[in-house]
């Protein structure tokens, strides 16, 4: 019982801030604020399987009291896992479904600059939020998606972009794969024909080269 | 006669090309040990700083501008009390604050005006003039997404440095003196 409870309060600052290092601070690995552990981790802990089929012979009242508790520590799982998806979703009063998809769409392709991992839609930081708020504001002035990034972009440059700009800098990136898999394409090409070529004595070819 | 034989070079493909994969992974891993992935330079170097109309700390009822700071460059540490890389900042802003010849001003970035005063009180004050941003709306024109990152502003406004992370004596000594050097009239 103490385990499951443990495994369902982790420390609140979670991923081993330093004491006083929230989110918003330049403290490497310090993102996430409360996380609590999802109810898919419940069955392993307790052994609740067990427990329901001793139930099920009759052996006692003190199982009857055991299993009521583990009943608590599911809906108590439970409440913790909704409030903390209702936590992540703030309550933007949105005009129509087309807008909030709208919404999700873009703030999906943003990077949340605190947890650079993140998505400005995923984020629980308090960056995300209040950018997240700006950003519905500025879709009911009636901004465009690309005025919306091109905003974003002045202040926070490209790098808040998931979707990276053809620049000089990233020529690299959109091009390097594509380049590497030609490359490799002709290597194998080459290497095709020269072994399809009606060699001067193909059993003395091992093939043992590649 | 085998291909192998033909072309002694043939051989050593997959090794070059092996050592060539190594190569880049090396490269990728030195770079990430040297560089931190948070750091993002700020589109704002060389261009205006935005408007601000900001509370002072001391007296919320007054208020700073732009404007106001305009004919001498500043500088501004965005700061707050809840930061911890802030609290590893302060010393150094301390022993800083006058060699600067500029002034240092605090920005108190999504902070309760009490807890600022309260450990500005506790950790001493190396501001000039502390101005307090409690829903951080300014601070996204800024390009601030977090603290402490401090920013040179020259006498016309116009940002000419950023740095993010704590302020190290390592850092002051290497980049941003010799951008307060480099301002017209800096120091004076």
């Amino acid at each position: 019982m103490k385990r499951l409870l443990a495994m369902l309060c982790p420390s609140p600052l979670g991923r081993g801030c330093p004491e006083g290092a929230g989110e918003g601070t330049h403290v490497a690995g310090c993102c996430v604020d409360f996380v609590p552990s999802p109810p898919t981790a419940l069955p392993k802990g307790g052994g609740s399987k067990t427990e329901f089929s001793l139930v099920a012979t009759g052996e006692g009242k003190s199982r009857l009291r055991h299993i009521r508790h583990v009943i608590a520590v599911v809906a108590i799982a439970f409440a913790l896992a909704l409030s903390a998806s209702a936590f992540a979703i703030d309550p933007l009063p949105f005009r129509n479904n087309a807008q909030r998809d709208r919404f999700q769409h873009l703030t999906s392709e943003l990077r949340c600059m605190v947890c650079q991992d993140e998505s400005l839609l995923s984020s629980n930081a308090d960056f995300a939020k209040q950018l997240r708020r700006q950003i519905f504001d500025m879709m009911q002035q009636g901004k465009s998606d690309k005025e919306i990034k091109d905003w974003l972009v002045a202040r926070y440059s490209t790098f808040i972009l998931y979707d990276p700009p053809l620049a000089p800098s990233t020529i690299a990136l959109w091009f390097g794969t594509p380049v590497i898999l030609l490359a490799g394409g002709v290597v194998v090409v080459v290497l095709l024909r020269r072994r399809a070529r009606p060699a001067d004595s193909i059993a003395e070819d091992s093939g043992d080269d590649w | 006669m085998n291909e192998a034989a033909r072309k002694p070079f043939g051989r050593f493909v997959p090794l070059i090309v092996f050592a060539a994969l190594v190569a880049f992974f090396v490269v990728g891993l030195v770079w990430n040990q040297t560089h931190d992935a948070r750091f993002v330079p700020s589109p704002l170097i060389d261009k205006p700083a935005p408007t601000f109309r900001l509370p002072r700390l001391e007296q919320p009822t007054q208020f700073v501008t732009k404007a106001d700071l305009l004919g001498k460059p500043y500088l501004l540490n965005v700061f707050a009390s809840w930061c911890f890389a802030c609290g590893d900042e302060h010393p150094t802003l301390m022993a800083y604050r006058d060699k600067f010849g500029i002034p240092l001003i605090g920005y108190d970035y999504k902070d309760a005006p009490q807890d600022a005063r309260a450990w500005l009180q506790r950790h001493g004050d190396p501001y000039h003039e502390v101005i307090t941003d409690q829903s951080g709306d300014t601070a996204i024109n800024f390009g601030v997404y977090g603290a402490p990152e401090t920013y040179l502003i020259d006498a016309k406004g116009v940002i000419r440095y950023k740095h993010i992370g704590p302020l190290t004596p390592e850092v002051i000594a290497k980049d941003l003196e010799p951008k307060i050097r480099a301002l017209d009239g800096a120091g004076t």
